[in-house]
């Protein structure tokens, strides 16, 4: 999938009915972040990979809200700019996104934060609200090349459908 | 006051304040100019500002504006971030040892 230009692609997710979805959950309580920091753990530990993520993209970044494996920077490093965002490309398909190895795929040899990171490898399922809005995506990253299999996918798919339970209960009045 | 332009990180450009004037209509649609003007009013900024601390005090007032703008100020927020420490970390590989 080729995301075009920032422009196009900010414009697609700050669609301003998105956003007003997004808006309705409370992104920022402490206790949801528990939650779903668990998660992650759980889902990394049983695809037995090093990193796994919640994640909400917004209109211009990922806003990470449940982690592991990534270095837990407080308040000062909470997301990634939304065009390197591996988890942007499982949002704008509406279903799961599967990378094998960055460095063998030209579409993503060049992404600058799998370079940083040395995260070669991704999959990813959209979180997806009663409505249709896709909100986000949960996924894990390894650090070598990986097939994933469906049988991991169906783990994953497992973990949305408790983010999006949880997320539910975070609704705002 | 005009901050001397930042240099690109990896390809990413230091947001600024017309990067945060476009987001506001962008995720307002039709609302977005009034949307934009009671921004400014709550900052107390013009909106012809193009120093950094201006962008700051923009995207403080925008946390505080209403639950949409919320999400458009922290995503602002993490591409400054992002933004500060990827600039760091290609200085530091740059530098000469």
């Amino acid at each position: 999938m080729n995301l075009t230009t920032n422009t196009t692609l900010f414009d697609r997710l700050g669609e301003p009915a998105r956003m007003r979805h997004l808006a309705a959950y409370d992104l920022f309580h402490p206790e949801l972040r528990d939650h779903l920091d668990r998660i992650a753990t759980r889902s990394a530990q049983r695809l037995q990979a090093p990193v796994s993520m919640a994640s909400i993209l917004l209109d211009s970044a990922q806003l990470i809200i449940g982690r592991h494996g990534l270095p837990d920077t407080g308040d000062e490093l909470q997301g990634t700019p939304a065009e390197w965002a591996m988890c942007t490309h499982t949002v704008l398909a509406a279903a799961p996104f599967l990378l094998t190895d960055n460095t063998a795929d030209p579409r993503h040899a060049d992404n600058p934060l799998l370079a940083v990171t040395g995260l070669r490898s991704y999959a990813g399922v959209p979180l997806i609200d009663g409505s249709g809005h896709v909100l986000g995506a949960h996924c894990v990253l390894d650090a070598t090349p990986r097939h994933f299999t469906e049988e991991n996918i169906d783990v994953l798919n497992q973990g949305a459908a408790e983010i999006m339970q949880i997320l539910d209960r975070h609704r705002l009045p | 006051m005009t901050t001397p332009a930042t240099p690109d990180a990896y390809g990413l450009s230091r947001p600024t304040m017309a990067d945060a004037h476009e987001a506001m209509h962008r995720v307002h649609g039709h609302t977005g100019r009034s949307s934009w003007a009671r921004l400014l009013a709550a900052a107390k900024l013009t909106g012809t500002e193009t120093d950094e601390p201006s962008l700051l005090r923009l995207i403080e007032a925008m946390t505080h504006l209403d639950p949409v703008s919320r999400l458009c100020a922290q995503a602002l927020r993490i591409r400054l971030t992002s933004h500060t420490h990827l600039a760091a970390a290609h200085l530091a590989t740059r530098s000469p040892a």
